[in-house]
C-alpha cells in the first residue's frame, strides 16, 4: 500500500532523515517511535507531501512528491495539533473536507462528539479538540491514517474509545502510522514498530517479536527474603532486591533453588521477568548510541 | 481549484471579522463625515475615505486569511489535501479581490447614505469637480482603490508568506498607504534627472486612488493614468508570481 524507499530529507544543509525505507500494508498499524528531535513528525509530513526529499514514496502505485497530491485523497491525517478552525463549528470543520454526509454524521457519533458538535471549535477543551482532529483524519473512507500523538489531551475513556476505533478501521484493512510517547498505550494498538534514532530507522519489526523477548532474569520471593539475599550474595550470586521480591539471572536458578534447600528456605513464588515495552525500546536507544559513539 | 475557492469562501464568509469589516468601514466613514461642516466636495468624491479605509482592512484581512491558517496549524491539512500549493494562494488571492469589491460596493452604498442623510441639498452629484461631475468622480476613485486593492493585496500575501507574522505586514501595508506617496514623491524630487525612472517604483502607484478623477496630480505621480494603471498591473503580476514561488516553500 505504502512503500518509503531510502527517504532522506534536508532543512538546509542539514539532514534529519537519513535513507529512511519502509513499508505499510493494509490492516497494519505501525508504531513510529523515537526520541523528541528523532523526525517522526518530519516523516509524517513527508509522506503527505509537505517537504522536499530525496527517494521515492508510493501509495497505491502513485507517487507522492510535494507537487503530487493526488494518491493522498485516500489519506488522512493529525499531525501535531489538531487542525481546527477556531471560528467554524466542529460539525462545520468537518463539512469542510467530507465528501459524505452519512459517514460523519458516522464519525461524529463513533467518537461520541454528538454534544459539543455544533459549538464552536475554539470553544473545546483540548479533548474534545483532539477528538475532531482525529475525526478529520478519519474522514473520506481513508486508507490510511497517519496519527502524530493521538491520544494527546484524551481522559482515558476517550483514549480506550480511540483504541478500538483504530483497531476497528484496522480490520476494515485501514493501514495506520501513529507515533506515540505513551509506549504502553501504543504497544496496546500496533502490530509493527520502526524505531528512529539519530535521524535514521534502527528498527522495523513486527510487534510479536517484542513480546518474546529472552527472558534474562527470574524474581523470587521466598519464607525469609533478608535471610536468602545474605545467603545467595555470600555464595557471590548477582541478586537484588525489588519490593518483596529478589530478582537473580535466569542462568543461577537451579543453584539458587539448591543453597535456599541446603539453609532451610523455602521457595513462595519463582517468576520470569519478562521486559516490558519501554524497557526494550529504551535498550534498544541505547545500544544504538553505544554502537554510534 | 474549484474545490480550493469553495473552501476559502466558505471560511471568509463564517470568519466573523468578514462581517465586522463592513461595519467598522461604516464607522469609520461616519467618523471621517463629521463635524458635517467639513464636508468638501473632495471629501465626497472620496467616499468619506472609503478608499483608505478599505485599503487599511484589506491588508489586515489579506494578512490573517494566511497568518490564521499557520496560527491553527490548518495549513498542514490545507495543503496536504490540495493537489498543489499555488491552487491555495490564488483561491485566497482571488476570494480577497471579490472580499474587496464588495466592501467598495458597501463603501459607495454607505456614501450615498451618509451624504443623503448628512449634507444633500450642498452638494449636487450634478456639479462639476475636477472636470468630472462629482457623481463620476467618485465612481473614477472607486476604480482606482479597486485597482491599488489588487496591488495591495498581492503585496500583503507575499509579505505573510515571507514573514509569516500578520503584524510585520500591517506596518509595512500602513507604511506604504500613508507614507509611501510623499516618500516616492520626495525621491522624485531630490533626484529630478531620473524622475521618468524613478516614476515607476511602487511607493507611486497609490497615487491612482485620486489621480483617474483628478488630472493635476499627474504632477507629483509623474505618470499618465494609462501608465499608473499598467505600472499597478505589472507589479500586481510580480507580487503574485514572487508570492507563489515563496508560498511554496514555507515549511510547515
Amino acid at each position: 500500500m505504502l512503500q518509503v524507499k531510502n527517504l532522506n530529507i534536508y532543512y538546509g544543509r542539514h539532514r534529519v532523515i537519513n535513507n529512511a525505507s519502509f513499508k505499510i500494508q493494509s490492516g497494519e498499524i505501525i508504531g513510529l517511535i523515537g526520541p523528541n528531535g528523532a523526525g517522526k513528525s518530519t516523516i509524517m509530513k513527508t509522506i503527505l507531501g509537505l517537504t522536499k526529499f530525496t527517494g521515492t514514496i508510493i501509495f497505491n502505485g502513485q507517487k507522492i512528491t510535494p507537487t503530487k497530491h493526488t494518491a493522498l485523497q485516500h489519506v488522512g491525517a493529525l499531525i501535531e495539533n489538531p487542525a481546527l478552525y477556531p471560528f467554524l463549528t466542529g460539525r462545520e470543520n468537518l463539512s469542510l473536507y467530507t465528501n459524505d454526509q452519512t459517514e460523519l454524521e458516522k464519525i461524529v457519533s463513533m467518537l461520541e462528539m454528538d454534544q459539543y458538535i455544533d459549538r464552536r471549535a475554539g470553544d473545546y477543551s483540548i479533548g474534545m479538540k483532539q477528538k475532531l482532529g482525529i475525526a478529520l483524519a478519519l474522514l473520506n473512507h481513508p486508507q490510511l491514517v497517519i496519527l502524530d500523538e493521538p491520544m494527546n489531551g484524551l481522559d482515558i475513556e476517550a483514549t480506550i474509545l480511540v483504541r478500538k476505533i483504530i483497531h476497528r478501521y484496522a480490520t476494515a484493512g485501514t493501514a495506520f502510522l501513529i507515533s506515540s510517547h505513551v509506549l504502553s498505550e501504543l504497544q496496546k494498538v500496533m502490530t509493527s514498530v520502526i524505531i528512529l534514532n539519530h535521524h535514521e530507522i534502527i528498527m522495523d519489526v513486527p510487534i510479536d517479536q517484542f513480546k518474546n523477548t529472552p527472558v534474562s532474569k527470574v524474581k523470587l520471593k521466598a519464607t525469609d527474603n533478608s535471610a536468602a539475599k545474605v545467603i545467595l550474595t555470600n555464595s557471590g550470586l548477582d541478586v537484588h532486591q525489588n519490593d518483596n521480591y529478589l530478582i537473580i539471572n535466569i542462568t543461577d536458578v537451579d543453584q539458587v533453588q539448591n543453597l535456599l534447600y541446603q539453609h532451610q528456605i523455602m521457595l513462595r513464588e519463582l517468576t520470569p521477568v519478562h521486559q516490558n515495552f519501554e524497557q526494550v525500546v529504551v535498550n534498544v536507544l541505547k545500544k544504538n548510541r553505544r554502537d554510534t559513539q | 481549484m474549484k474545490t480550493n475557492l469553495s473552501h476559502e469562501f466558505y471560511k471568509m464568509i463564517h470568519q466573523r471579522s468578514s462581517w465586522v469589516a463592513v461595519i467598522v468601514l461604516f464607522g469609520l466613514m461616519l467618523y471621517s463625515a463629521t463635524p458635517t461642516a467639513y464636508i468638501t466636495k473632495n471629501l465626497i468624491s472620496q467616499g468619506f475615505g472609503t478608499g483608505q479605509w478599505v485599503i487599511i482592512i484589506m491588508i489586515t484581512l489579506s494578512a490573517n486569511f494566511i497568518a490564521m491558517e499557520l496560527k491553527n496549524n490548518t495549513m498542514t491539512t490545507l495543503l496536504y489535501k490540495s493537489p498543489n500549493r499555488w491552487g491555495v494562494f490564488v483561491a485566497k488571492l482571488i476570494v480577497l479581490i471579490v472580499y474587496s469589491i464588495i466592501l467598495l460596493i458597501a463603501g459607495f452604498i454607505f456614501t450615498l447614505i451618509i451624504k443623503a442623510v448628512l449634507v444633500n441639498s450642498h452638494f449636487a452629484w450634478q456639479s462639476i469637480y475636477h472636470q468630472h461631475t462629482l457623481f463620476n468622480s467618485l465612481l473614477l476613485n472607486l476604480l482606482g482603490v479597486g485597482i491599488y486593492l489588487l496591488f495591495i493585496i498581492s503585496l500583503s500575501m507575499l509579505l505573510i508568506s515571507l514573514f509569516k507574522s500578520s503584524a510585520v505586514v500591517i506596518v509595512i501595508g500602513l507604511f506604504i498607504g500613508f507614507l509611501g506617496a510623499n516618500i516616492s514623491g520626495l525621491i522624485m524630487q531630490t533626484f529630478p534627472g531620473i524622475k521618468p525612472i524613478i516614476a515607476w517604483n511602487p511607493l507611486n502607484m497609490i497615487n491612482i486612488i485620486t489621480q483617474l478623477s483628478n488630472s493635476s496630480v499627474i504632477q507629483s505621480s509623474a505618470l499618465t493614468n494609462n501608465e499608473l494603471i499598467i505600472g499597478n498591473l505589472i507589479y500586481v503580476v510580480v507580487f503574485l508570481l514572487i508570492g507563489i514561488l515563496v508560498f511554496r516553500k514555507i515549511r510547515l
